[in-house]
């Protein structure tokens, strides 16, 4: 039996020639029946129909709110805690004010009663105060302090822009804002538009986009 | 080679799902299916007119949807989501990271400056990033600029991978030299942080980068050697398969499921097919297969070069490889010689008009950078992805392994560098001249005529290569001639100088000329050898780099 097995064995082994052969290969099947075209068809269809209904309803995001880095809040988004703003310039009462969270530059003008010569028009009584700021009430005629209006077209000031209007920047996300008011705190102001560059999230390329519409 | 019947309809998708994303018009990819089905009909061919409606309707309708749910997007001042695929770090500074954003139908790329710590495969970010137009086609049309921030690491399998990457970067570092660095973790788990930017220039050179990617030779050679064993201890073709599905599901846990890992496994898979069932699964039908499949699964793939490249190189080897090895093979060379040639070739002759599209230039020496390296490639993959294993395990166990495979890179890494600065290693292509050229080299590998064909195509190397008769040699002691020591120094020559000689001689030898920006030529002696200027104001290297 063995010696059948490795007669067989002899006959069947391979030759090394057979890549070498000129074999006639099967010609290649290009045909679908048309029975099989449905069945497949009609598969692929009902699989990415299928597929694309359930796409249709995506489930929001649930993403819990802890999961969220510190960076989401910035010093002002802190709602808790009384603002103590310094008031100069043409008032009664120069010094500094404590205002309720979510007081208003009018609300610390009527803390420290400006004087009658003050330039209200120059400072916009709607924009929201930081903790720490420095309201300058300048004189009818005197040159605008370079952080009053700050809200509209000009150049927001990096030394006293919160979080909101550092957010109206091209490219300046929440995130990045608040990167720049704790690099505010940390080194005590900006002296030059360069030094932004030193804040996290800003790069050369970032900081050029950003240049023209600072000021200090 | 005989199983063609997906053909069409893995073309159909691919081309409608192009329609879509370059020109963008649903009515002419409909149209275009329609009048294709239309004319196989015609032809009396009513089952595969059927399909290839069928299987272009089905691409249109996953595409648009994706299209649909990417313009019904609202992004939010913060953009949460996971990390896709390890970030890339771009040439000239900066990095893109692919975010999976949960309602996007693909991976949001976004630019950053600097790449926080923690920002790796599959860990949970917060993107603050202002989003614009992006020039490629794609499904989402959109690339965002601006910050990635991490939020939480990676979880479950991404985190294994992460671990996987950090321990064996940490032993390939203690453990081998230099030249293989670089490349161990590229050829095992598609890690090419490691490498330099010169390192990955080179293999690109050479044609070699698809070692340094996970691909599905990876994924092949990994399964394939599974296999073997098994066969080799004459076990039954059921434990094979198993042995073959262990070793997939081991090659994923340790690299990862990045979607890029993905495609290489299903690609993988067809080459194992066609290892070991060849009789009743063709490769072309399985490739065709997962042709059809992945391209409904992410849309994005038809327009991505790498899946291009995979899947040409795959049918090409499956459909070139019987035609080209029969004529090399009445040469009388040595079969496995043979053998790694022919493969080579259907790959290169593939693959190169793609890489002209896509990059302009092509390697010349990629048929005799990847023959020589064959012999290499298989045990780096199979014996690292064991190093890789045992490098979390502690005690450094992982050393005895790379210590084995470190001759193999080395040599992969010597051939490389040696490939890289031959004469016209690369040279600029169009996709018709690869076409056409290539396409007179095939016809004569096919008509029976091997030796003649390399024959010919060594003389127009060497011809291409020969040095014209250089115009004259102006000497350097005619020219006022500057020596800074170092080149950052260059700067301080004075007015009126007309040569400048640096006389350090660190870095790699140049292989173009160097002039300063006012056109005077710098000359490195110590670092590219001797350097002659000539009339005309050219440079040229002794050994005929430049």
């Amino acid at each position: 039996m063995s010696a059948t097995i490795d007669r067989l064995k002899d006959l069947t082994r391979p030759t090394g020639q057979e890549q070498l052969l000129d074999v006639a290969y099967p010609t290649p099947r290009w045909t679908l029946t048309l029975r099989q075209g449905m069945v497949a068809g009609v598969l692929v269809l009902l699989i990415v129909g299928a597929w694309v209904v359930l796409q249709r309803d995506p489930e929001p995001a649930a993403l819990p709110v802890a999961d969220l880095p510190a960076v989401a809040a910035g010093p002002s988004a802190d709602p808790g805690t009384d603002l103590v703003v310094s008031v100069v310039g043409h008032v009664a009462h120069p010094g500094l004010v404590t205002l309720a969270p979510g007081a208003r530059v009018d609300d610390a003008l009527a803390a420290a009663e400006p004087l009658p010569e003050a330039d209200l028009l120059a400072l916009n009584r709607a924009q929201r105060l930081t903790d720490g700021q420095q309201l300058v009430v300048p004189s009818v005629g005197e040159a605008a302090p370079p952080d009053a209006g700050s809200g509209g077209a000009g150049a927001v000031s990096l030394n006293s822009a919160d979080v909101a209007e550092l957010t109206t920047l091209d490219g300046v996300g929440e995130a990045t804002a608040s990167a720049i008011i704790a690099h505010r705190e940390a080194t005590g102001g900006f002296t030059a538009i360069d030094q932004l560059m030193d804040v996290k999230g800003i790069g050369p390329a970032k900081f050029e986009a950003l240049r023209d519409q600072v000021s200090l | 080679m005989s199983e063609l019947r997906l053909v069409p309809a893995a073309l159909a998708v691919w081309a409608v799902i192009l329609v879509l994303l370059i020109h963008g018009s649903v009515v002419l990819a409909l149209a275009g299916v329609a009048v294709t089905a239309l004319i196989l009909g015609i032809l009396g061919q009513g089952g595969q007119a059927t399909m290839v409606g069928a299987s272009g309707a089905a691409a249109t309708l996953v595409t648009w949807d994706g299209r649909r749910r990417a313009r019904a997007w609202e992004p939010g001042e913060q953009i949460v989501g996971e990390v896709a695929a390890t970030p890339v770090e771009i040439t000239g500074g900066g990095h893109l990271v692919r975010v999976g954003v949960p309602g996007l139908p693909a991976p949001l790329p976004v630019f950053t400056d600097e790449l926080a710590d923690g920002v790796v495969s599959g860990s949970r970010v917060v993107v603050e990033a202002s989003l614009s137009a992006s020039d490629r086609p794609g499904l989402l049309g959109q690339v965002g600029n601006g910050d990635v921030h991490p939020v939480a690491g990676p979880s479950g399998m991404d985190a294994v991978a992460h671990l996987v990457r950090e321990s064996l970067g940490r032993a390939v570092e203690t453990s081998v030299g230099e030249a293989s660095q670089g490349l161990i973790p590229g050829m095992v788990l598609g890690d090419t942080s490691g490498q330099t930017a010169t390192d990955t220039q080179l293999y690109i050179d050479t044609g070699l980068s698809h070692l340094t990617a996970v691909s599905g030779a990876n994924v092949a050679i990994v399964t394939t050697a599974a296999v073997l064993v098994c066969r080799l201890l004459t076990l039954g073709p059921r434990v094979q398969v198993g042995a073959a599905a262990v070793a997939l599901a081991g090659f994923v846990g340790l690299v990862g499921t990045e979607p890029s890992v993905l495609r290489a496994s299903v690609t993988g898979l067809v080459g194992l097919l066609a290892v070991i069932n060849s009789t009743r699964m063709e490769p072309i039908h399985g490739l065709c297969l997962a042709v059809i499949g992945l391209l409904l699964w992410d849309p994005d793939l038809a327009v991505a070069y790498g899946f291009a490249l995979s899947v040409a190189a795959t049918a090409g080897i499956i459909a070139l490889f019987p035609l080209l090895y029969r004529p090399l093979a009445r040469t009388g060379w040595p079969d496995i010689l043979v053998r790694a040639i022919a493969v080579a070739v259907a790959a290169d002759l593939v693959t190169m008009p793609i890489i002209a599209l896509m990059a302009g230039r092509v390697s010349m020496v990629s048929v005799l950078a990847n023959v020589l390296v064959a012999p290499a490639v298989a045990p780096v993959t199979v014996v690292g992805l064991i190093a890789a294993g045992l490098s979390l395990l502690p005690g450094g166990l992982a050393t005895l392994p790379l210590m084995i495979i470190e001759p193999c890179t080395w040599w992969i890494h010597t051939v490389a560098t040696w490939c890289a600065d031959l004469p016209n290693a690369t040279v600029p292509a169009s996709p018709a001249w690869v076409l056409v050229g290539y396409g007179w080299v095939l016809v004569g590998v096919i008509s029976g005529h091997p030796l003649k064909t390399a024959g010919v195509v060594c003389a127009l190397f060497l011809w291409a290569a020969r040095t014209d008769p250089l115009p004259p040699v102006v000497p350097l002691e005619s020219l006022r001639v500057h020596h800074v020591p170092t080149v950052e120094e260059v700067g301080t020559a004075p007015p009126g100088t007309q040569v400048i000689v640096v006389e350090e001689g660190d870095g790699r030898a140049s292989i173009r000329p160097t002039v300063t920006r006012e056109g005077i030529p710098v000359l490195f002696p110590q670092r590219d050898g001797p350097v002659t200027l000539h009339v005309d104001g050219t440079q040229h290297a002794a050994d005929g780099r430049f």
